[in-house]
């Protein structure tokens, strides 16, 4: 009978032990997969939005305490809609565009829950006058490049296209809406398509594509009609400000202050900074729980194994009176521990994997796929954490007296 | 004069009249009566508009700084009251998309339309200064204000034409609809403002002769007689990198 088979007959005798030492060693490298799967995603989602918005800068209302970018215009607040035009005639530094936005809940009985968010923003064609009057510059500041960046582009992107891409419109009518993929999908609209908010009748000019940010569940119309419909006055929930760079962005910050006391400023730096502390967290704390699990298991482990041996003393001291060699024996629980490591981690990376999977949408709102590299690891930290814990049985296996046991029979 | 101009003149009348009657009821601005008699008489070079939502203390402040201020420009310029609310003011506001501007704001408006300068919160004498422009800078403004890529020709006598290099730039389909060609002598007493912003030395034997500006208010560069459209067009495109900055998104690729 070789080594091997003498492991799988010996793992398939008792598979009460089997099981116990595949939960011990599969609960801790399960969430450890799980915790790490949903990070890791959360990750490069932030690294994502980051490259796309990392010269962005929000101005918001005071006191405003921002939840998260996408929705920086869900808190009732509002600020001046003169703070735009003051903001294109400032011609600060790095400023790309400007888009302002006054958000409504508006009764929509064709989506779940019978009202969506009616979003009113600004397109930039209402500001082209304005910002032409940079042109007064061309000549004072002839040599400050940076403010005088050229800007000669027509705009070729469609308004939903602008809008899902780059989080401006360039053209709106009073009576247009753009509506996000999940409004479109629930309601079943397309454009061309009309529909009545708070009253009055759009017409669907553009659906954005998915974003997978709240600009789904939303409704895009023209600030001013918005405006007038909600009964708000001139006034807005935030700016957001695109800016070329983040060391444009990061020069604006003091300008802005200085232009707008009476506003809160915050960049996407900001925002995220926030989310990748939360990330860290959730790292720290995955190795907490892994570690905690960890000494679980291996203490789980190796008290099965310690049972296995004294149960086996008999059998071992048999197998060393024929003459098998202490190292036999104690590569029989090595490798015994091993395949426990092996199957462990691999259950343990599925049924982390699956965790993730469903729980990643809920927690962190991200879509989680499997990570084969957190695969290789599980199983690999499995078996030297199963190794590690049966190494002392197994030296003891390996001490077991043959004579002593002969005695005992 | 031309069209442009008479519109807005038109336009100014419309919008100032009704508020003399306000003026006078609320603050009084004998100076504002006698600069709209004058608009009346005859059009400055340039005119400043305060335009207010509100007659408040920042109006007043305002409208008393530019009164003492234009007092010494008196030959070039004038200032008129507008008030954005105003019915009648609705052109005029609309035509400057005004409508939801900070208030009290301050415009500089020449006589070919163009705005030479925006003042918000204060008008000072260095910011007076620098809206009282040369002709060509007017002229190139009202170009930029339209969206047009201006080329500047620098002549040393009335009859040179414009270099092949800028010409052919100009001709090329992908610039042809959207640049304007402005010109100037270049021993102009009256356009010495434009050559020192502009930094135009006429000593150098291989001087400027073209000089292209981009919209919003970008210097492109300064072309000698030889450049050729590519050197120019090259030079439009670096135009529109916003700074020195590796990652910002316009440098990327370049």
């Amino acid at each position: 009978m070789t080594p091997n088979l003498l492991i799988w007959k010996e793992l398939w005798q008792r598979p009460t032990a089997l099981v116990n030492c595949l939960l011990a060693i599969s609960l801790g490298i399960s969430a450890l997969v799980a915790i790490r799967s949903i990070t890791l995603y959360s990750e490069q989602a932030v690294s994502e939005q980051l490259s796309a918005l990392g010269a962005n800068v929000l101005l918001l209302p005071p006191g405003v305490s921002l939840e998260g970018y996408y929705a920086a215009d869900a808190h009732g607040a509002t600020l001046p809609e003169s703070h735009v035009s003051q903001l294109i005639l400032a011609n600060l530094e790095g400023v790309e565009h400007v888009s302002a936005k006054l958000s409504v809940p508006a009764a929509f009985a064709k989506v779940e829950g019978g009202r969506v968010t009616l979003t009113g923003i600004l397109p930039q064609d209402e500001l082209q006058t304005l910002a032409s009057f940079q042109s007064v510059q061309a000549f004072s500041n002839a040599h400050a490049n940076c403010k005088g960046r050229a800007k000669l582009g027509g705009e070729d992107q469609t308004a939903a296209e602008s809008l899902a891409n780059s989080r401006y419109i360039h053209k709106l009518s009073v009576n247009e809406v753009v509506i996000g993929a999940d409004v479109a999908t629930a309601a079943g609209l397309k454009e061309g398509d009309s529909l009545t908010l708070l009253g009055y009748p759009f017409k669907v000019c553009g659906v954005m594509s998915t974003t997978g940010t709240v600009d789904d569940g939303r409704v895009f119309a023209h600030l001013h009609t918005v405006q007038r419909l909600a009964k708000k006055g001139e006034e807005v929930n935030v700016i957001e400000i695109m800016a070329c760079c983040e060391d444009a962005a990061g020069g604006l910050i003091n300008q802005l202050g200085e232009q707008f006391p009476d506003a809160k400023v915050v960049t996407i730096t900001q925002v995220v900074d926030t989310q990748v502390a939360i990330n860290r967290l959730m790292t720290q704390l995955s190795y907490l729980f892994f570690g905690i699990l960890l000494i679980v298991g291996m203490a789980s482990i190796a008290g099965t194994m310690f049972a296995n041996v004294s149960e086996r003393r008999k059998e071992i001291g048999t197998l060393m009176a024929l003459g098998a060699a202490p190292k036999l024996v104690a590569r029989l629980f090595l490798g015994k521990a091993m395949v426990i490591g092996l199957a462990g981690g691999a259950l343990g990376y599925l049924i982390g994997t699956g965790l993730a999977i469903g729980l990643g949408p809920m927690l962190s709102g991200i879509e989680v796929q499997p990570v084969p590299t957190l695969g290789v690891l599980a199983v690999v930290v499995a078996a030297a954490i199963a190794l590690v814990a049966s190494y002392p049985p197994a030296r003891r296996a390996s001490l077991v007296d043959p004579c002593i046991c002969f005695r005992e029979v | 004069m031309k069209p442009a101009f008479t519109l807005l003149c038109l336009a100014l009348c419309a919008a100032t009249f009704p508020n003399v009657g306000f003026a006078q009821d609320a603050h009084t601005s004998v100076a504002l009566r006698s600069t709209d008699d004058t608009t009346r008489a005859a059009e400055p070079e340039f005119r400043f508009i305060l335009f207010y939502k509100v007659d408040n203390a920042k109006t007043q402040q305002l409208s008393n700084e530019l009164s003492t201020i234009l007092a010494n420009h008196a030959d070039r310029a004038a200032w008129s009251l507008v008030n954005v609310a105003d019915p009648q003011s609705q052109t005029l506001v609309n035509r400057f998309q005004l409508n939801r501007a900070p208030m009290p704001l301050v415009l500089c408006v020449a006589k070919n339309g163009a705005v030479t300068q925006v003042m918000m919160g204060k008008v000072t004498e260095k910011q007076v200064d620098a809206a009282l422009v040369t002709p060509t800078m007017t002229r190139c403004m009202k170009q930029l204000q339209a969206g047009k890529i201006v080329v500047v020709h620098l002549k040393s006598d009335e009859s040179q034409t414009l270099p092949a290099g800028a010409s052919e730039f100009m001709a090329d389909p992908a610039f042809q609809n959207r640049t304007a060609t402005e010109s100037l002598v270049a021993n102009d007493p009256a356009e010495t403002r434009f050559l020192k912003d502009m930094e135009v030395d006429l000593a150098q034997a291989s001087g400027t002769s073209v000089i292209v500006i981009a919209p919003p208010g970008a210097l492109v560069g300064k072309f000698a007689d030889t450049a050729t459209a590519a050197d120019i067009a090259a030079k439009l495109h670096a135009a529109g990198k916003c700074c020195n900055d590796p990652n910002c998104k316009h440098n990327k690729g370049k």
